[in-house]
């Protein structure tokens, strides 16, 4: 089909719906009419500029060939020109920032990359600051972001590959992993799983999460996210598969296991006997934010015999005159403090300062005096609190478990806390994440895998895998297949 | 059989068991802290007085600064249950003995038995077998009193005096498990330490020792000073068989038996008249620092033997008594002479045979005599007891004792 | 859905400290007295014979499940009867761990629970393992093994130092008879390894480290014996008066005057593990009646589980002294033919099979006889 420039940038207008941001320039080229259209917030006007309007306004050769072969091989002066058979393709592209060229009369429409990446600079993300160690992070735009992994991986086995997702948005979302580490059938689950995924939009990585895990309504993550790019090539290395978004800084992960979270980008950074003693602590502090209000009401209610005499006497006079029973004034603790949180997390940094002295100390404070509360359970609600963002990522979980446990707590005491802990043991067993155990590798215990698991060993003797997460087992030494080389 | 499939599919089967558990379980929710239902018993008294059994308990209440404030309440009844029911009835709350350290049982309980005391306790009651057991003379009130003047004091407690007072007397552990044991073994044979109730105005001596401010319990003498109960312990022993008290030990002679039992137990041994170079007609004190023993067992012939291996390390402590001022020029293990140590070799052995001595008359075998035989010379043993029989059978055993007495670990 | 070979012997752990740590010394003590560890020792080395013996023939039959395995060696009739009969025997264990498991958490935890209360969250939990299936139960166990090992090590060591030797003294002073009447008095506590007669075809011995089976039978034979030589150095002739062997050592080490707080994380721990043994002979029994009636779901011997657990609690509360069916002759002939006559029938069927098969097989397939052997 030939197209007709004059037409065909109507029938482009008319489907755009005569959007304002539709922009058309119409030059003559060797008795042709050429018509250049492009949407002007996304495009760059410099490059826009450069490689269209100035070479082909400012040609003066004699055409040799026909115009769209001339066009493409001697005019335009860009790294990338694309052809078009449709309309549709042609638009498409043009939304995302593409410039597009209609020759009157040829049966193809060329594309040039003019897009105009409007991102924030590469910073350190909040969540996931290091002491030492790198401090780029991910931005919105997909190709930084791409960029951010190449400079960082120069390898041929790196494979990119990027695919459009939502049925407005067009979001671009990108499978990477590297060819000789991945597990290929983990691959083919992914990209298949998202091809499958009907959306309007995806406004972020976090939109495809439900498509992707097995155990969609389980409230625990079966995916990793990244922020930084350093640990996003980290666990690839391993074999994982790292899903980009564009417009999104969280870089998706999988397979995924639960250790995971319990691990940093600094551990890899530090002494190996900190990161052990770290760890174990992580494990500690998450136990603690879990079920420490829990267990403290279920002393109170039903096992007063456990605390020690002296203990006693100083929470018996400190619940003196409080008009609740043990679990209202923990769960009113508990709510107060997911209330402040939520306060906290959204309100302007400089009023988040007063927030906290107001939560914190007079709230704190005034509740205990007016006699709502005792000091025992504000201690323990307080460093359940502090202890929750030992691990971030899973905080909102955590936050949920918490209040389950009090009211368990309450309900069956020391008993029902302890059936309820071997159920949560039980369910996070169950769960398998792309060919990966959940808890690996604790249980099923990989022997091999403890150089990285609550402990971490020295990097130079780490020399293989780890079999818990999904990989390529042919290539599992880490130091290469000396042949390959 | 699909339609029942998902009737019973298990994610609804989980469901309606957590309804049911939650409708069951939601009273929990406002349930109040269970200190504040139950009172918690720290100390537990038991008497008889006029056919009737009386309890007295001291019960953990708040006080000022989380200062433990204790109270002391008292109710009696026909039966022990009944008792106990009335010290409920006026405290208002449910007896909670989860942590009650100590049992105190009074004298003529311990005269008519007290095993069915403790069964009900322990069983019933759910007392901790671990909790200490000590015998008292005197009124029930009087004892009451005198705990509520030592628990005013924060750092004294009948527990902390009773764990104290395994390092100077027999008893390893005066807990409730130890006194079964006893009573189940073979001689049936159990110990229970002594503590006695006094005045203030008796002796003003101890009461420094006991301490403590009391009010309430003060009450005025004739001569216009404040009286106040006390318990003196001083390391005697109540003895009991098939669980009913059969006699006290005074201290001295536990102190005496206290050479058999094969632990590091201390204390002081006064060796009188020492004359030598260094010694003139001298009072010497002499420390035990550390005792072990090495019982053996075995049989010459027919006749038993018990052999004591004893080592001694002491310390001279005080010397008393006109010594020439050189003496104190000495170095600490110059004092310990040739003569000194043969002293008190003699003053051991001597004490050791007058034990022997008293378990023989008394029939009561506070050397454990019976026990090392029976496990280390079973056979034997079983056909000596025949000839003998249980109660007699101390007084055919011949006592060894190889003492050795040092002043060097 | 396999487990792993590390799991397996994970599994035979958790199995032999099952029940073993509870009433069992104090019941022991009444007829074997201070030998009674003579007695343990030996059952639970007949254990580990039979568990190794067990997991040999599971390892030799290239059928997916023990009905298959039994059916080749033993013909058809028979098998479907002995499954019968392991039932029963399951049964038996499943309502003595609970039993022992409602006592432990009463008397320890509260001043008293209703049964409903303390029944229907473990109906709850060993309900989601059984749905999940042995590897869930394998992982668990893998989770919490390590942690029930230290923390009874830890009570046993607290509490050593009041041990008198001379309680185990005199040795074997009644002969050898009142430790063989105690022992099949109290059998029913014994024959653990029968369990691993249902895990045919659902281990994986790729990667196997032959001695870990061994090592971890060593392990919970050493833990309960220590936990016993302590338990009776300690109580000697109240043993009897002592139902919780594992919580009453730690309330009587030094003098304490409650149990201390530590030990209550291990006595909590021990209460995980008892709900974990529970699953995994609830398990065992699950399969047992698919196989008996030929039931492919998992659903329905599921909830029959279930409801046996549930009935149980609540005849056991209602009926006084009928835990004394765990001491009764047909529990102890149950557990004998079941733990012991049954795998040794299947060895000698197997033996006799092979013999059978060996010069009427040819080529490959006989190849592959001679390779799995």
């Amino acid at each position: 089909m030939k197209f007709n420039a004059v037409e065909t940038k109507k029938d482009i207008e008319q489907k755009l719906h005569n959007s304002s941001d539709l922009k058309s320039r119409t030059v003559q080229f060797f008795e042709k009419t050429i018509v250049l259209m492009y949407i002007a917030d996304i495009t760059d006007n410099v490059l826009f500029n450069q490689t269209l309007i100035a070479p082909i306004t400012n040609y003066n050769k004699p055409l040799e060939k026909d115009v769209i072969t001339e066009l493409k091989e001697k005019v335009l002066a860009s790294h990338e020109v694309i052809e078009y058979e449709t309309i549709e393709e042609a638009m498409d592209d043009m939304l995302s920032g593409k410039s597009i060229v209609i020759v009157d009369g040829e049966e193809k429409i060329l594309g040039l990359d003019t897009e105009k990446i409007t991102t924030r600079p590469v910073m350190e993300p909040p969540t996931s600051v290091v002491v030492k160690g790198p401090r780029e992070g991910f931005t919105e735009s997909i190709k930084y972001n791409i960029a951010l992994i190449r400079k960082r991986v120069r390898t041929p086995d790196l494979v990119v590959n990027i695919m459009d997702i939502g049925e407005l948005t067009k979001t671009q979302v990108g499978v990477v992993y590297f060819d000789s580490v991945a597990d290929k059938t983990v691959v083919s689950d992914i990209e298949k799983k998202l091809k499958k995924i009907k959306i309007d939009g995806v406004l972020d990585a976090h939109y495809l999460i439900s498509y992707l895990q097995r155990n969609s309504k389980s409230m625990f993550k079966q995916i990793g996210d990244v922020e930084k790019p350093d640990v996003l090539v980290g666990k690839m290395l391993e074999g994982r598969v790292g899903i980009i978004v564009d417009g999104s800084p969280i870089v998706l992960t999988m397979p995924f296991v639960l250790v995971e979270d319990l691990q940093n980008s600094d551990d890899y950074y530090s002494q190996p006997i900190r990161v052990g003693f770290v760890r174990v602590l992580r494990l500690l502090g998450v136990i603690l934010a879990v079920v420490l209000p829990g267990v403290f009401i279920a002393l109170e209610i039903y096992h007063y015999k456990i605390i020690p005499t002296e203990f006693l006497v100083t929470i018996m006079n400190t619940r003196q005159g409080i008009p609740f029973s043990p679990f209202v004034e923990v769960f009113f603790l508990v709510v107060l403090f997911e209330i402040l949180y939520e306060a906290n997390l959204r309100m302007p940094q400089y009023f988040g300062m007063a927030m906290s002295i107001v939560g914190a100390l007079i709230l704190g404070e005034t509740t205990v005096n007016a006699g709502l509360v005792s000091p025992p359970a504000v201690m323990i609600v307080a460093l359940s609190g502090i202890t929750f963002y030992i691990v971030p990522s899973q905080a909102a979980q955590f936050s949920l478990l918490r209040l389950a446990a009090c009211v368990i707590g309450a309900c069956l005491g020391l008993y029902g806390m302890l059936i309820f802990c071997v159920f949560i043991l039980s369910y996070l067993s169950s769960f398998d994440s792309y060919k990966s155990a959940y808890l690996a590798p604790t249980a099923p215990y990989i022997d091999r895998d403890q150089q990285d698991n609550f402990k971490r060993d020295l990097i130079k003797n780490m020399k293989k895998r780890p079999k818990s997460i999904a990989n390529n087992s042919k290539n599992a030494d880490r130091r290469g297949d000396e042949n390959q080389l | 059989m699909k339609k029942l499939k998902s009737i019973f599919s298990p994610r609804k089967i989980i469901i309606i068991l957590l309804i049911i558990v939650g409708i069951i379980t939601v009273p929990g929710l406002n349930m109040p802290a269970m200190s504040e239902t139950e009172a918690i018993v720290t100390m537990l008294c038991m008497d008889k007085q006029d056919e009737n059994i009386v309890v007295s308990a001291t019960v953990l209440s708040p006080g000022p600064n989380n200062v433990p404030n204790y109270q002391v309440f008292t109710g009696s009844g026909q039966t022990l249950s009944n008792a106990v029911d009335a010290v409920s009835l006026t405290i208002g709350k449910e007896m909670g003995f989860a942590q009650c350290e100590v049992m105190a049982l009074g004298e003529n309980l311990c005269d008519i038995g007290v095993m069915q005391t403790l069964d009900f306790m322990t069983r019933t009651k759910k007392v901790g077998r671990n909790a200490y057991l000590v015998s008292f003379a005197g009124d029930i009130n009087d004892f009451s009193e005198s705990m509520s003047n030592l628990n005013k004091e924060k750092s004294l407690s009948l527990e902390k005096i009773l764990k104290f007072d395994e390092r100077y007397t027999l008893i390893k552990n005066s807990n409730i498990e130890n006194f079964y044991i006893g009573y189940f073994n073979d001689l049936s044979l159990g110990v229970m330490p002594k503590v006695e109730i006094k005045n203030t105005e008796d002796d003003n001596a101890i009461e420094v020792a006991s301490g403590g401010q009391s009010a309430g319990d003060e009450a005025e003498t004739k001569s216009g000073e404040k009286e106040k109960k006390y318990f003196v312990n001083d390391g005697s022993i109540s003895i009991f068989k098939k669980g009913k008290r059969v006699f006290d030990v005074d201290s001295k002679m536990v102190k005496k038996a206290n050479f058999f039992v094969n632990n590091e137990q201390e204390g002081a041994l006064v060796i009188e008249n020492v004359d030598d170079d260094l010694y003139t007609d001298a009072t010497v004190i002499v420390d035990v620092v550390r005792k072990q023993n090495e019982i053996g067992v075995r049989f010459d012939g027919d006749t038993p033997v018990y052999r004591n291996h004893m080592e001694i390390v002491v310390f001279v402590e005080q010397v008393l008594g006109n010594q020439p001022k050189e003496n104190l020029l000495k170095r600490n293990k110059d004092f310990l002479t040739k003569t000194l140590l043969e002293r008190i070799k003699e003053k051991v052995q001597n004490d050791m045979q007058d034990c022997i001595d008293f378990c023989k008359t008394n029939k009561v075998d506070l050397i454990d005599a019976y026990k090392h035989f029976y496990k280390l010379t079973n056979k034997k043993f079983e056909e000596y007891l025949k000839i003998t029989g249980k109660e007699n059978y101390l007084d055919n055993i011949k006592f060894e004792f190889d003492i050795k007495v040092s002043n060097e670990y | 859905m396999k487990i792993n070979y590390r799991q397996l012997s994970i599994l035979v752990f958790m199995s032999f400290i099952a029940l073993k740590c509870l009433a069992l010394p104090g019941l022991l003590y009444v007829e074997s007295k201070n030998m009674s560890m003579v007695v343990t020792l030996v059952l639970m080395f007949v254990d580990f014979i039979y568990a190794l013996l067990i997991i040999d023939l599971m390892k030799k039959s290239n059928e997916k499940n023990i009905l298959d395995f039994m059916t080749r060696c033993l013909g058809p009739v028979l098998p479907r009867i002995f499954m019968a009969v392991l039932i029963v025997k399951y049964a038996l264990v499943v309502a003595n761990i609970s039993k022992g498991l409602e006592f432990f958490v009463v008397e320890n935890f509260y001043n008293s629970l209703n049964w409903i209360v303390f029944v229907l969250p473990l109906i709850i939990l060993v309900g989601f393992m059984l749905y999940k299936g042995i590897r869930n139960i394998a992982r668990v166990s893998e989770l919490i093994c390590w942690a029930i090992f230290f923390g009874c090590l830890y009570i046993a060591l607290k509490s050593i130092a009041g041990i008198d030797v001379l309680n185990f003294l005199p040795a074997f002073h009644e002969g050898a008879l009142p430790l063989i009447k105690s022992g099949y008095t109290h059998m029913s506590w014994f024959g653990s390894s029968t369990f691993l007669l249902m895990l045919f075809g659902k281990v994986d011995f790729t990667n196997e480290k032959k001695l870990q089976v061994v090592k971890y039978s060593f392990l919970a034979i050493a833990l309960v014996m220590f936990v016993h030589l302590v338990f009776y150095g300690l109580f000697d002739v109240t043993s009897p008066t002592h139902n919780f062997c594992i919580s009453d050592i730690s309330q009587y080490s030094s003098g304490q005057s409650s149990i201390d707080e530590l030990s209550w994380l291990v006595v909590s721990l021990w209460v995980t593990a008892q709900a974990v043994q529970l699953a995994l002979f609830g398990y065992a029994m699950i399969q047992a009646i698919k196989f008996t009636f030929n039931i492919k779901s998992n659903v329905f011997p599921i909830l029959f589980v279930l409801i046996y657990i549930f009935v149980w609690s609540f005849v056991g509360e209602q009926t006084v002294g009928l835990e004394r069916i765990f001491l009764s002759h047909f529990s102890s002939i149950l557990t004998i033919f079941t733990a012991y006559v049954i795998p040794l029938i299947l060895y000698v069927g197997y033996v006799v099979e092979r013999g059978k098969g060996k010069p009427k097989k040819k080529g490959a397939k006989n190849e592959k006889v001679k390779v799995n052997i």
